[in-house]
């Protein structure tokens, strides 16, 4: 594009670019266009509590209120999710996978709502299902990811969709490891192979 | 045009010579290829996971940005084929081919297909900058060089010839780039820790809550989570050094040196959390965001 004020062929000219018209329009425009991108933080105005509901609430694509990192979660955690039982009742995590696409902040996004919305019997009803597919897919030979995780996953019976809280201090705690939680609420279970139902039950 | 001031030492002069320096067309032109190359290798790998996406059941849709206008997800083969034409577009748009039509319908078709991405309950913040970043290409005279474009108008691809639009280009980007970054500060600072954030108290428990989500959900997490966990003075220093990129970034665009040792920081700061939490912000592990700080390209003093 050749401009009024362009330069052209060749070598740099000797004397120095004037400021034009155009420049200041386009200094205008950088304004308003750092003004859009910056209206999220309006989100930000108030007191804390309103900024506390309004940053999640109004987080959007592409302009976004980015309220990752600023949670004050006070050394523990709620999570939504499903856990499988073997025969022997040795607790095995389920891979995100079985619940749906799109990685695992979405469906935990997505089993969170479904929790609070009262559908924990469809979510263990789905992870029940996809457990039995696999089941019949077979494929648990090879060194694969997902060879590995059908192996494990190969001897659940059951599945729980729980609400556990775990404390970050004794989750990180030296020792062995152990990703059991503090306290957990059973919300729905399902057999494989079966339908599930409600529950509402404390298991630790 | 005429021109408004011939006195160099004048502070408009000096700013628009900082903020749209007259440099060459090659300059936009690097930034239109390393952002799309990116964006093809990043769009393309998640092809299936998108086409997947666009199969969910209704009852998931939670439209933002531009499809609120849909008060229903589309039908997945007309959401697959938006998608593709994204894709072949921004190919287009990078190669320089009819820039002037390709360049604003690529942008638009971006903003489209990774906010209907973003539409199925869950906001993901890796795929922003890069958005805007191609929003500025498209709507901008990115390809007069390196770009079919230029090959048939000009018979070369490297135009000789000084423009204070193309050496805009760079800054409308970083204009872009720190806002992400600003607004993720004041978020930091506007969180009930408040400044305390700095601390690193609140990244600490964020981090430990990662690594708890990623194995209830079956999936590993990062072992320098656990291994850090009780290093208290390192997430101090993390948070210190986090604000200080973040509500520092508005500098970088005052001055070619300080945005480069911006982008050097904010990058570093990205392996970090790629590291830790095994977050990827590819745009930015990759490097290619900051690319705009390194302008390329002779200019006019």
């Amino acid at each position: 594009m050749i401009t009024p004020h362009s330069h052209s062929p060749g070598t740099k000219p000797e004397t120095a670019v004037p400021v034009t018209a155009r420049d200041l329009w386009a200094l205008a425009g950088y304004t308003a266009f750092a003004g859009v991108l910056l209206a999220p933080l309006r989100h930000y105005v108030g007191k804390p509590k309103q900024v506390r509901r309004a940053k999640f609430k109004h987080d959007s694509f592409p302009l976004s209120t980015y309220p990752m990192f600023s949670t004050n979660r006070k050394g523990r955690i709620i999570v939504p999710h499903v856990v499988g039982l073997t025969a022997e009742g040795e607790r095995i995590l389920l891979h995100h996978r079985h619940y749906g696409t799109g990685g695992l902040n979405q469906v935990r996004k997505q089993i969170a709502r479904g929790v609070r919305g009262g559908h924990a019997a469809a979510i263990a009803q789905r992870y029940a299902d996809s457990l039995a597919a696999e089941r019949q897919e077979g494929r648990v030979n090879g060194s694969s990811a997902g060879a590995i995780r059908r192996r494990r996953e190969a001897a659940v019976v059951s599945v729980l969709v729980v609400r556990s809280r775990f404390i970050f201090a004794d989750y990180f705690s030296a020792g062995e490891h152990s990703t059991l939680p503090k306290e957990e609420t059973v919300r729905a279970r399902c057999v494989v192979g079966g339908t599930a139902e409600l529950v509402e039950e404390p298991t630790a | 045009m005429k021109p408004l001031s011939q006195d160099t030492n004048s502070l408009l002069h000096r700013v628009v010579e900082t903020l749209r320096p007259a440099a060459q067309p090659v300059r936009p032109a690097v930034l239109r290829l390393t952002t799309g190359a990116f964006t093809i290798w990043n769009n393309l790998r998640r092809r299936s996971m998108f086409h997947k996406l666009n199969r969910q059941d209704a009852s998931q849709f939670d439209p933002v940005g531009p499809v609120r206008v849909l008060r229903r997800p589309l039908p997945p083969r007309v959401a697959n084929a938006l998608y593709d034409a994204a894709q072949v577009t921004n190919i287009v748009a990078t190669l320089g081919i009819a820039h002037r039509v390709s360049g604003p319908v690529n942008a638009a078709l971006q903003l489209w297909t990774l906010s209907y991405r973003n539409s199925w309950g869950m906001i993901l913040h890796n795929d922003n900058m890069a958005l805007m970043h191609q929003l500025v290409l498209g709507v901008t005279p990115s390809a007069d060089a390196l770009s079919v474009d230029a090959l048939v108008r000009d018979k070369t691809l490297t135009p000789q010839r000084f423009d204070r639009d193309y050496g805009g280009i760079p800054t409308a980007m970083n204009i872009a780039t720190c806002a992400v970054y600003v607004i993720s500060g004041v978020a930091k600072v506007r969180s009930p820790q408040g400044w305390k954030w700095a601390t690193g108290n609140t990244l600490r428990d964020q981090i430990a809550a990662d690594a708890v989500r990623k194995e209830v959900f079956g999936t590993q997490a990062p072992e320098a989570a656990r291994r850090l966990y009780n290093a208290r003075g390192f997430f101090t220093m993390a948070g210190i050094g986090a604000l200080a990129i973040e509500l520092g970034a508005p500098l970088s665009i005052v001055n070619r040196r300080w945005g480069q040792v911006f982008s050097v920081a904010a990058w570093s700061m990205h392996l970090g959390i790629r590291y830790i939490m095994g977050i990827k912000f590819p745009y930015n592990t990759s490097g290619v965001s900051y690319v705009p700080y390194f302008p390329v390209g002779s200019q006019l003093a």
